[in-house]
């Protein structure tokens, strides 16, 4: 009999568990890709005597993401060269790019700005962290290798593409 | 002694019948009119996500309680991530709050932690009840609020979690 009333009493604990409601709760956290440079016109100077050029740094890069995979892309205009053109003539003088990661190595994967290089091709950085909400700032730095002939001398420009995807 | 031993055997299972009829106690168990019920079972929650921007929404939902019978019953409060919402393997911590809509029920019976303030359900949060509710049942607005990460970003997505409210009687 006390066995039984055991059963009995373990089947009203099951059946009072009956009454239940679920309720799915879903949050969506909002998403923050950003890429920014303290400013839009980097103006140099070359003396035009054959030395480098060597501008460290030029400027900075903000990043901020909310997703922890995310890749910084850069690219320029004509190769990674100054242009300039004069009635049917152009005229390039290649230039050189490198940002710095250094003071934030945990949260970057791959950087193929790290050192020197010309955006022949876009270059990658590769983050594998959030970024603070006020983003990380990391210098970026221009260079213009030595030569040995004279530009033409006049005003060259290019326009330096930075983009921001999740991976 | 055999007529002895033939009422003895009936009285054993009269009593018997009875004790078991006294088991029977289902109908204590299964009280009329018990339920439990949301007037949304799904619930969304936007996030600013810029660091400093909490949520927080004092009758994310209502819960209705019903129960016709006199008894002591408890409703419990439980989360399948333990009071958090989940995306993959990131989380984001939840809390949540029961407050009477109309102050017509003073069958709660006790403090309860759910009621006093915001709670995460790391572990099940329960509210006391004894007697009847009324017949429309007594009604709580259920809050749900989530902290901003000071400075800091959670990672985008959504996230989820199941909560349940299960009825229980004794």
């Amino acid at each position: 009999m006390k066995k039984f009333l055991a059963f009995v009493f373990v089947g009203l604990l099951v059946c009072s568990g009956a009454w239940a409601a679920n309720v799915t709760i879903t949050a969506t956290a909002s998403q923050v890709l950003s890429v920014a440079t303290g400013s839009t016109t980097w103006s140099v100077t070359l003396d035009n005597t054959g030395t480098a050029l060597a501008v460290s740094p030029v400027d900075s890069l903000t990043v901020k993401s909310s997703k922890h995979a995310y890749t910084v892309t850069f690219s320029s205009s004509d190769a990674g060269q100054l242009k300039m053109t004069s009635g049917t003539d152009s005229y390039y003088i290649p230039y050189l790019i490198k940002v710095d990661t250094t003071g934030w190595s945990s949260g970057v994967t791959t950087n193929n700005l790290s050192d020197y290089v010309q955006l022949a091709t876009g270059k990658t950085i590769v983050f594998s962290a959030r970024t603070p909400v006020a983003g990380k700032s990391f210098p970026i730095s221009f260079k213009i290798n030595e030569y040995a002939d004279y530009y033409e001398d006049g005003p060259y420009t290019a326009t330096l593409t930075i983009g921001i995807s999740a991976n | 002694m055999r007529k002895w031993w033939v009422i003895a055997g009936l009285l054993l299972l009269i009593s018997g019948a009875v004790w078991a009829n006294n088991v029977t106690i289902n109908a204590t168990v299964l009280p009329a009119d018990a339920n439990i019920f949301f007037d949304s079972y799904q619930w969304n929650i936007p996030l600013v996500n810029d660091g400093a921007t909490p949520y927080q929404n004092d009758q994310q939902g209502v819960m209705t309680v019903k129960s016709g019978s006199t008894w002591i019953f408890h409703i419990q409060f439980s989360s399948a991530n333990l009071g958090y919402v989940i995306q993959g393997t990131d989380k984001i911590a939840y809390y949540v709050k029961v407050t009477e809509l109309a102050d017509s029920y003073g069958g709660i019976i006790m403090s309860s932690d759910i009621m006093n303030g915001y709670v995460q359900l790391t572990s099940s949060k329960t509210i006391q009840f004894i007697g009847k509710t009324p017949k429309n049942g007594a009604r709580f607005a259920v809050g749900i609020k989530v902290n901003a990460l000071a400075g800091q970003f959670y990672e985008s997505g959504a996230y989820a979690d199941t909560m349940t409210v299960t009825f229980f009687v004794f």
